[in-house]
């Protein structure tokens, strides 16, 4: 196990420092001059923008400039934001968190429609299978602005059941108020893909050998379904919850905007379009270190619930 | 003045308006009703009871800065104006009364001298100092950044005179000076908390002092700004500053913040998008309003190459091709009216009845698909070329462009759309020939109710918005001499004369006006939504409890 | 009464839009304590009828005849009475333990899963017993076995795991469906040792399925022939290498494998086995059968006793089998 550990934690690490590097180099490389951003269309005299390039090492070549960045980030420093003229750090903080509230509160909903959908469609065929199948397409069909229009109009504006914008004032209970609709209007695809994942796997685990074995002993088909077909149908759905997870952080920056709540995702698309290089920089650290734990902790979970693979490392 | 306003951080083409027209003091209406019915307002009742907060949303995206002097970076002025006041105060109908200075006088052509209000505190509890007003001055027009730079280019030196007063030097004569004392040019602010602050004003730093009636409690980079009202405040009283906090959103999102007015969650905004005004016009919460101003759009004919727009027939066919109804409808929800000279109604801030008779007897612009071709044929050109600028990003300017194009090609042009990134902004917006585009369009907002600062900004041959290289001896002539004459009703004589000049030149062709729709929850009255008041005056001290 | 009684099953499955018969007429009966082996093809339909024993079809298939367990009819079992019959009357062996067996929990769990849930048992009761049916079928060190998962037991001890599971609850019946095919070579005969002294001990019937003649004529009393969805043969298992008179059997017995041979493919009779879908008239054999004639192309024949057999061959007392 230790071993098994200390490989994927050494594979994280080195994704890091590659996904670092080549978003950098994508920066470095693109078309465009950031120096137009930091002086917002203004005049400027040579020695205020000679001034300014220095002061956000435009000037440097790639390579010093990525030792330089990776440095102050072992350092606690990473940079400064040249749009928000802040520490990045700063402006970072309270987004991260206003974010991980949207992407765990989503999460959540993803699981528990998603889950119940597709047990429901896998285990049952006809009608109820059906039924759920086209919940889901449907739900997954709408596009996000639309779910968020809709959401905001039915729950926000006509019932007055939660708030219709903002990301509330960091407290849980505020985050849960006003993250519910946006986090429902961001589960809506992806929790379609699990319904449908979750109904593959347990029409694979259904048809298999050992819930014969179970049911022919005489087990009950209500524990048969529980202890042998969904417990072993939802392995698979676990490891599609990593990358969802990832995938929905990176997915937030438009429901951010619908939702005018201050997350990642809209920072992101801000700090990209004003080509802040600290903050985009920060931010794809940010994401590559949430893939990267993520899939981590899945690879733990699947070591603890599968024990096929322990065999198989062993 | 403003030029094109690039919305930083929404790909929106964002407006402000300008000096309220003619209205009666006590009414909130400017008496006047465009074609659609729609009323425009230069102010509203003032709030009768005091609010704890009031969450307002500013549409354009976060400032850059506080400072008023710099460049336009998203909202600024309206923020600012509530902490930093100016030694004039704009009226919402356009006029100038006392500010910080109880009084600013011509003393002759080249000299003005300021009057400093006795006893006014900053919030920090020091005293306000002529000190602090020559530093406040020379930052507006010395700083490279700053806004103000050419509207204070005739200023040779600020001096203070003595502990209350400061005298400013002219280089050459301009009346306009005094109105421009009443924009964030004269904004004061404590030099003690400006001077060598590095982060003065800037994202999350609230280290600004001032003396006006909100001061900057918290701004939370990249999500709110909050002012509180200021107790010290020199003009304080009964009705003012009832609302004691105000909290500054920058929802660029339309749908959001449609969202946000009608949950309650937003009290109020300005810079509606015009996306958003049906939806918040059917709101049962709160009114969606136009403020009178001086703002107006127009298209800006390129007249110093050999090209199409060189000749002045060709300008005028193409003024008679325009569909200026349609045009009102489409880019200001019905607010505007047709314009029939760059300085409208709403940019008068003195001599309104001398104004008014001469407005009265221009012609009403007119879509005149026959004329326009027979001009056509007369300019000598056949199929005369025109190469129409649009922002490839604002898909609103490209639907404009593309009604020019249709309405030239209509009258016998060769029209073609050129679409440009905002990295031509700095070479469209200056004097700089440019051979590759003959027509393009603004919006814009007269920052001094006067109409002879446009008319000088766009006449002179180095006028600051002359984009188009227009070249008139007579035109320069007079403004030189309106410039010198510091009495409003001559003055205004002459800004006649070289108003009927430029309209007869086709030196720019005014579309619309462009009232600002604003919002403001049916629980709130006060907000003063005029422009340009509503970025140099503290537009929120009479905001309270509507009822 | 017998233990079992089946009196002309026949299953028909839904294919497409269609419903095709894919076992005719099977009829046999079991005593307690007796041992039948079901032997055929690919396709005879002897696993479907050895599932149908534990009231076990296929979706979208329907069940005719009858068959009863202990003069009690199994497809009238009602749900509750169901779960008591498959979970303390019949017992199944399947033929690959590592599918058969939920990997995700513990052998003990696989262990005791139904004793506990269906018959009540406590856990450390369970526990014991499961320890002591685990040493009984040769598990060595089985309180650490219980602990471990399926993956890490070999086939052969997971194949021992399923027969000591099937212990517990004591069953009358075992059906075993070639519980030694996956096995290799050298456990497969260890695990069927093991098979039949349990039973004999423990005095259980057995229906045992398999292509293996040679193995099923060592455990079994009597050897049920299938081809085609049909019987075409029922003999004393001592009988079948000498008096078997069916040309199938007599096919199969030639196409047998050696001993040390590990899979059964038959292919030294002509033609491709049939399914039971295949059929349209006369006997299902007669296409592959050497000795076909006109009316067994042209009649379905049905099981007559000749001797010791009964067999479903038009010719069967006509052809003189040269058993040297």
């Amino acid at each position: 196990m230790r071993r098994y550990l200390w490989r994927r934690i050494g594979l994280g690490a080195l994704t890091i420092v590659a996904t670092t590097m080549l978003v950098h180099l994508a920066l470095y490389l693109a078309p465009g001059d950031p120096i137009g951003y930091l002086l917002n269309g203004q005049p400027a005299t040579p020695e205020r923008i000679a001034a300014l390039r220095a002061q956000y090492n435009l000037d440097e070549p790639f390579f010093t400039r990525y030792v330089s960045w990776i440095t102050g980030v072992f350092q606690g420093d990473l940079g400064t934001s040249a749009a928000f003229n802040a520490d990045v750090s700063t402006l970072i903080a309270s987004r991260f968190q206003t974010t991980m509230y949207l992407v765990l509160i989503s999460f959540v909903f993803i699981s528990v429609f998603g889950l119940t959908l597709g047990i429901l469609a896998g285990l049952h065929k006809g009608g109820i299978d059906s039924f759920s199948m086209a919940t889901a397409t449907i739900l997954s069909s709408i596009p996000a602005f639309v779910g968020s229009f809709i959401l905001i109009n039915v729950f926000a504006l006509q019932l007055g059941w939660f708030p219709a914008i903002g990301g509330g004032d960091g407290s849980l209970s505020s985050a849960i108020s006003h993250m519910t609709l946006p986090a429902i209007a961001l589960a809506f695809s992806a929790g379609a893909f699990v319904a449908r994942t979750t109904r593959a796997s347990i029409r694979v685990e259904s048809a298999s050998e050992h819930v014969v074995t179970a049911t022919v002993r005489g087990i009950p088909r209500n524990k048969v379904v529980s202890r042998h077909i969904v417990r072993n149908a939802l392995l698979p759905v676990i490891s599609l919850g990593g990358l969802l997870f990832v995938g929905l952080i990176v997915s937030t920056a438009f429901v951010e905007q619908a939702f005018a709540i201050n997350g990642i995702g809209g920072l992101l698309v801000v700090a990209a379009r004003q080509q802040d290089f600290a903050l985009v920089q920060a931010i794809t650290l940010i994401l590559v270190i949430s893939f990267v734990v993520v899939n981590l902790a899945v690879d733990v979970l699947y070591w603890i619930l599968d024990p096929r693979i322990r065999s198989e490392v062993a | 003045m403003k030029k094109l306003v690039l919305a930083t951080g929404s790909a929106a083409l964002l407006l402000l308006t300008a000096c309220g027209g003619a209205a009666a003091p006590e009414s909130s209406a400017s008496g006047e009703a465009t074609s659609s019915g729609i009323e425009l307002v230069t102010s509203t009742p003032a709030g009768v009871g005091p609010v704890d907060n009031v969450n307002w949303n500013l549409a354009d995206g976060e400032p850059l800065s506080l400072d008023q002097n710099l460049s336009w970076s998203g909202s600024q002025n309206f923020i600012g104006n509530l902490m930093c006041e100016s030694l004039l105060s704009t009226t919402p109908e356009g006029g100038l009364e006392p500010g910080l200075a109880t009084d600013v006088s011509y003393t002759d052509a080249t000299t003005l001298v300021v009057k400093l209000r006795e006893g006014v505190t900053f919030w920090d509890g020091s005293a306000l100092t002529a000190d602090d007003v020559v530093y406040s001055i020379d930052k507006a027009r010395t700083n490279e950044v700053s806004q103000f730079v050419g509207d204070l280019a005739a200023v040779a030196s600020v001096e203070a005179t003595d502990a209350s007063t400061v005298t400013i030097k002219l280089s050459e004569p301009n009346s306009l000076i005094r109105g421009a004392l009443s924009t964030g040019a004269g904004a004061v602010v404590s030099k003690a908390s400006a001077e060598g602050n590095a982060n003065f004003a800037l994202p999350g730093d609230t280290s600004m002092v001032c003396t006006g009636p909100y001061m900057l409690k918290e701004w939370t980079a990249g999500s709110k700004i909050v002012v509180e009202a200021n107790p010290t405040w020199w003009n304080k009283g009964d009705g003012k500053q009832l609302t004691k906090q105000i909290t500054f959103s920058f929802i660029t999102d339309p749908a959001a913040a449609v969202a946000g007015y009608e949950s309650g969650e937003l009290d109020g905004g300005f810079l509606i998008p015009a996306s958003s005004i049906k939806a918040l016009q059917a709101s049962t919460v709160g009114t969606l309003g136009f403020g009178d101003g001086s703002a107006f759009g127009a298209w800006v004919p390129i007249v110093n190459t050999e090209r199409s727009m060189s000749n002045p027939k060709l300008r005028e066919a193409l003024a008679k091709s325009l569909d200026y109804a349609n045009i009102v409808a489409t880019e200001t929800a019905g607010a505007g009216t047709p314009a029939k000279a760059v300085g409208v109604p709403g940019s008068w801030g003195n001599e309104k009845a001398a104004y008014q008779a001469a407005w009265d007897a221009l012609p009403d612009p007119v879509t005149d698909l026959d004329a326009a071709k027979k001009l056509v044929a007369e300019s000598g050109v056949s199929n005369p070329e025109l190469v129409i600028a649009a922002w490839s990003e604002l898909p609103d300017s490209v639907n404009a462009a593309l009604v020019l194009q249709q309405a030239a090609n209509s009258v016998g042009f060769n029209a073609t759309i050129n679409k440009i990134g905002f990295d031509r902004a700095a070479d469209l917006f200056s004097g700089a020939k440019k051979e590759d585009i003959d027509i393009f369009a603004t919006t814009y907002l007269s920052f001094i109710c006067d109409p002879l600062y446009i008319y000088s900004q766009i006449g002179l041959d180095a006028g600051s918005a002359n984009w188009g290289g227009y070249s008139n001896a007579k035109v320069s002539e007079l403004i030189t001499s309106a410039l010198a004459t510091t009495d409003d009703a001559e003055r205004a004589k002459i800004t006649i004369e070289i108003q009927s000049l430029l309209v007869a030149d086709y030196a720019w062709l005014p579309t619309t006006t462009y009232p600002s729709p604003f919002f403001m929850s049916n629980e709130l009255s006060g907000a003063i939504p005029s422009g340009p008041t509503h970025l140099w005056y503290a537009w929120a001290v009479n905001l309270g409890t509507a009822k | 009464m017998s233990l079992v009684e089946i009196e002309s099953f026949t299953l028909d499955v839904q294919v497409v839009e269609a419903s095709a018969r894919v076992i005719h007429e099977v009829s046999f009966k079991l005593e307690a304590g007796q041992s039948i082996g079901i032997v055929g093809e690919s396709g005879s339909g002897k696993s479907l009828t050895l599932r149908a024993i534990a009231g076990l079809s296929p979706e979208n298939s329907v069940v005719g005849g009858k068959i009863s367990f202990q003069g009690e009819e199994v497809s009238a079992m009602d749900r509750e009475r169901l779960m008591q019959y498959r979970s303390s009357q019949v017992a199944m062996i399947f033929q690959d333990p590592r599918s058969a067996i939920n990997p995700v929990r513990k052998v003990g769990d696989f262990l005791t899963e139904n004793v506990v849930t269906n018959l009540g048992w406590s856990k450390s009761d369970a526990k014991t017993k499961a320890i002591e049916v685990l040493t009984e079928v040769g598990i060595s060190n089985p309180e650490k076995q219980l602990k471990a998962f399926p993956s890490e037991l070999s086939g052969g001890m997971l194949q021992r795991v399923m027969i000591a599971s099937n212990l517990l609850c004591q069953p009358d019946l075992l059906l075993a469906d070639e519980p030694t095919t996956a096995l290799d070579v050298t456990t497969q005969s260890s695990v069927m040792a093991l098979i039949d002294q349990l039973r004999l001990s423990r005095g259980m019937a057995m229906i045992f399925v398999s292509h293996n003649l040679e193995l099923a004529t060592a455990v079994c009393d009597k050897i049920l022939v299938m081809y085609a969805g049909r019987i075409v043969e029922l003999l004393p298992a001592e009988n079948l290498r000498e008096k078997s008179r069916h040309p199938y059997t007599r096919a199969l017995l030639d196409a047998r494998p050696r001993l040390d041979g590990r899979q059964n493919r038959l292919n030294a009779i002509p033609g491709q086995p049939a399914s039971g879908l295949e059929w349209t008239q006369g006997c299902t054999f007669a296409a592959r059968c050497a000795f076909a004639q006109d009316i067994c192309r042209s009649e379905v024949p049905v099981l007559r006793k000749i001797q010791e057999s009964d067999v479903a061959c038009h010719r069967a007392d006509e052809i003189d089998w040269d058993v040297s």
